[in-house]
């Protein structure tokens, strides 16, 4: 091979490439300072942009031009931020596993809840409603409200470990007999779910119903400070698989070649959206579309490189859940309506717009 | 030196190569050809380490494949299959960036590696293109600049080498010759080279030895001369030929002339038996 130098428009393709992610990076991230401000600004109470400055200087002790009631100071502290912060974990987790997994199955359809990680955690979460008051009554006070959540946390992860498993044969796991495992096992914790309902009584029913539609109205600061490490310890760790998942892209047999470890790379994907999607639907139920979405948009304005891919995938899945969840406040105010209704009936629409108007390959 | 040693594989019973040896030295062109099914793809694949093996081994200069990390073997080992897909729509640009996911050198000095793989591959000026949009031959060249930017010299040591299954089957006249010619300037740089192929006159032009496979098992091997004979050709793929002089180069010129009358004669009395 000659050592020639760099034609002059491949390195112009690249320069326009980084300009353009640079410029879209900064703007998703504006995107998602708008949205959390507006979130948390909205609602019964209202709290202005200066007002919410205002009670951010008092924690800090700095004296700010405008001012808060104490009012607004506790619904920001207590209820509206602990929503965001929810409402941004579970957006990025579902988004960065979305992505992920896109990668893992190398098929833009995939979608976090594929590998059965939602319907082992609904089953789980049906359980432990049905269940829940005999068992809560063994458990001490300060544990009760988490049975639920560790219910659908422990049931979703051993779900997708399941599915995992029986997609391995002689150390190497088959990402199509996976993908048929995922579908089988979706249907059996389905069948689970409908058949707890027969023994529910009417609050159970409710309760059941309420979950798998999803919602962040149980956002609390300790909810929070379980789910926040878990999906911020994914969002660290997938860098490093960034590069990976684009040799995987070629095909398994030709990652191999460019010395991707495939079979490494197939487990610590099927680890972290385990971890990151029964996390973040423990606490706030199933919420689709935003795992499929996010991934998407991302790669209509960057393209598909990981390595920009899962971090602005959890910017824009946050953003999209924040969103969404503003609007689940604000349209049939002052009841809320189930976040997961308004990500289906806002996402599929868009999504439905996005194959027809992009025809072209993913 | 790549060694396959007395190697078969097997599949759902079914024995894909039986007791094949074969060498890649560095320097040299070997070129495997023969009939289809005869098992070409999956010598190249038993040396690329991607197939287990039902007995033999495959050495990378005497170290078993197995035993080196995936890492080290792809900075020394490259492969271009006959088919490869893409899932999501890359640049051309990134997918021969790709060739690079082994080598942790700098973006600045993979960024030459590509732009001097595409230059010989004469895909520069598609770099900033979707590869969805581009033609199959064009697609080719772009896996063949990704495999030469992997196999790019800089900290590597030791001899490399470069596995090409059939590079030229999507190429028009002229770029199936440009090809060939970049796989042999790889040899005199010391790569030691295995490539498929279909075309015997191309095989004659590039290759130092030919290697002939028949229904999973090596049936000859030597020169050019030596091996691309009448009696051998007809064997491994059951038609006439008349073997010439190339008329400028030193290398034999295969004209296959097929006897259409004999095979259908042969054909009915099979069917009839």
């Amino acid at each position: 091979m000659t050592n020639a130098e760099p034609s002059s428009s491949a390195l112009g393709a690249l320069s326009i490439q980084s300009r353009r992610q640079k410029f879209a990076l900064s703007g998703l991230l504006i995107a998602l300072v708008i949205v959390a401000t507006a979130s948390v600004a909205i609602g019964a109470v209202s709290i202005p942009p200066g007002s919410i400055l205002a009670a951010v200087g008092r924690a800090f002790d700095i004296r700010m031009p405008w001012s808060v009631t104490d009012q607004q100071a506790v619904v920001l502290t207590m209820i509206r931020l602990p929503r965001v912060v929810l409402g941004l974990c579970v957006g990025a987790g579902l988004a960065v596993s979305g992505a992920l997994l896109q990668g893992l199955f190398r098929n833009p359809l995939a979608d976090p809840g594929l590998v059965g990680v939602s319907s082992g955690a609904a089953f789980g979460a049906a359980l432990a409603i049905v269940t829940g008051a005999s068992l809560g009554a063994a458990l001490p006070l300060p544990a009760r409200p988490f049975v639920v959540t560790a219910g659908a946390f422990v049931a979703g992860l051993a779900t997708t470990l399941l599915v995992y498993q029986l997609a391995t044969r002689h150390g190497r796991t088959s990402v199509s007999t996976m993908l048929l495992a995922g579908i089988a096992v979706n249907a059996i914790g389905g069948a689970g779910v409908g058949a707890l309902v027969l023994f529910a009584d009417d609050n159970q029913l409710r309760d059941i119903t309420f979950w798998t539609l999803g919602g962040l109205g149980g956002a609390t600061w300790t909810s929070i400070a379980a789910v926040a490490p878990l999906v911020l310890g994914v969002i660290l760790a997938v860098p490093r698989l960034a590069s990976s998942l684009n040799a995987m892209l070629l095909g398994e047999a030709e990652a191999r070649y460019l010395g991707v470890d495939t079979q490494r790379t197939k487990k610590l994907v099927v680890v972290l959206t385990a971890v990151a999607v029964a996390g973040s639907i423990a606490f706030a139920g199933l919420i689709g579309f935003v795992g499929l979405m996010a991934p998407h948009l991302v790669r209509i304005v960057l393209g598909p490189d990981h390595r920009t891919l899962l971090p602005a995938s959890a910017i824009v899945g946050g953003t999209l859940l924040v969103g969404a969840d503003v609007l689940a406040r604000m349209l049939l105010a002052p009841t809320e309506i189930p976040v997961g209704i308004v990500t289906a009936l806002a996402g599929a629409p868009l999504f439905l717009w996005l194959l027809v108007s992009q025809r072209r390959a993913w | 030196m790549l060694t396959l040693d007395h190697a078969s594989v097997v599949a759902d019973d079914v024995d894909l190569i039986r007791d094949v040896s074969i060498a890649v030295s560095a320097g040299k062109v070997v070129a495997l050809v023969g009939a289809n099914g005869a098992g070409k793809t999956t010598v190249l694949r038993a040396l690329s380490g991607d197939v287990e093996l039902a007995s033999g081994r495959v050495c990378l200069d005497e170290t078993h494949l197995s035993d080196l990390a995936p890492v080290e073997l792809a900075k020394r080992r490259a492969v271009l299959s006959q088919k490869s897909l893409l899932a999501f729509d890359f640049t051309v640009l990134q997918v021969v960036l790709l060739g690079r996911t082994p080598h942790d050198t700098r973006h600045t000095e993979d960024l030459d590696v590509a732009c001097a793989a595409m230059q010989s591959m004469e895909v520069e000026t598609l770099a900033s293109r979707p590869y969805s949009t581009l033609s199959g031959g064009e697609q080719q060249r772009v896996h063949m600049a990704r495999v030469l930017a992997q196999l790019s010299v800089g900290q590597t040591t030791g001899t490399r080498y470069l596995l090409l299954d059939e590079p030229t089957s999507a190429l028009d006249l002229a770029h199936q010759h440009d090809l060939l010619t970049t796989a042999r300037r790889c040899a005199d740089d010391g790569v030691g080279v295995l490539v498929v192929l279909h075309d015997l006159n191309l095989t004659a032009q590039y290759a130092d030895e030919v290697v002939v496979m028949k229904q999973g098992r090596v049936i000859a091997r030597g020169a050019p001369w030596e091996v691309l004979t009448r009696e051998i050709i007809h064997e491994a793929f059951d038609i006439s030929a008349v073997i010439t002089r190339h008329p400028i180069k030193a290398v034999p010129l295969i004209v296959p002339v097929p006897d259409t009358s004999t095979r259908a004669k042969l054909r009915k009395t099979q069917k009839e038996t």
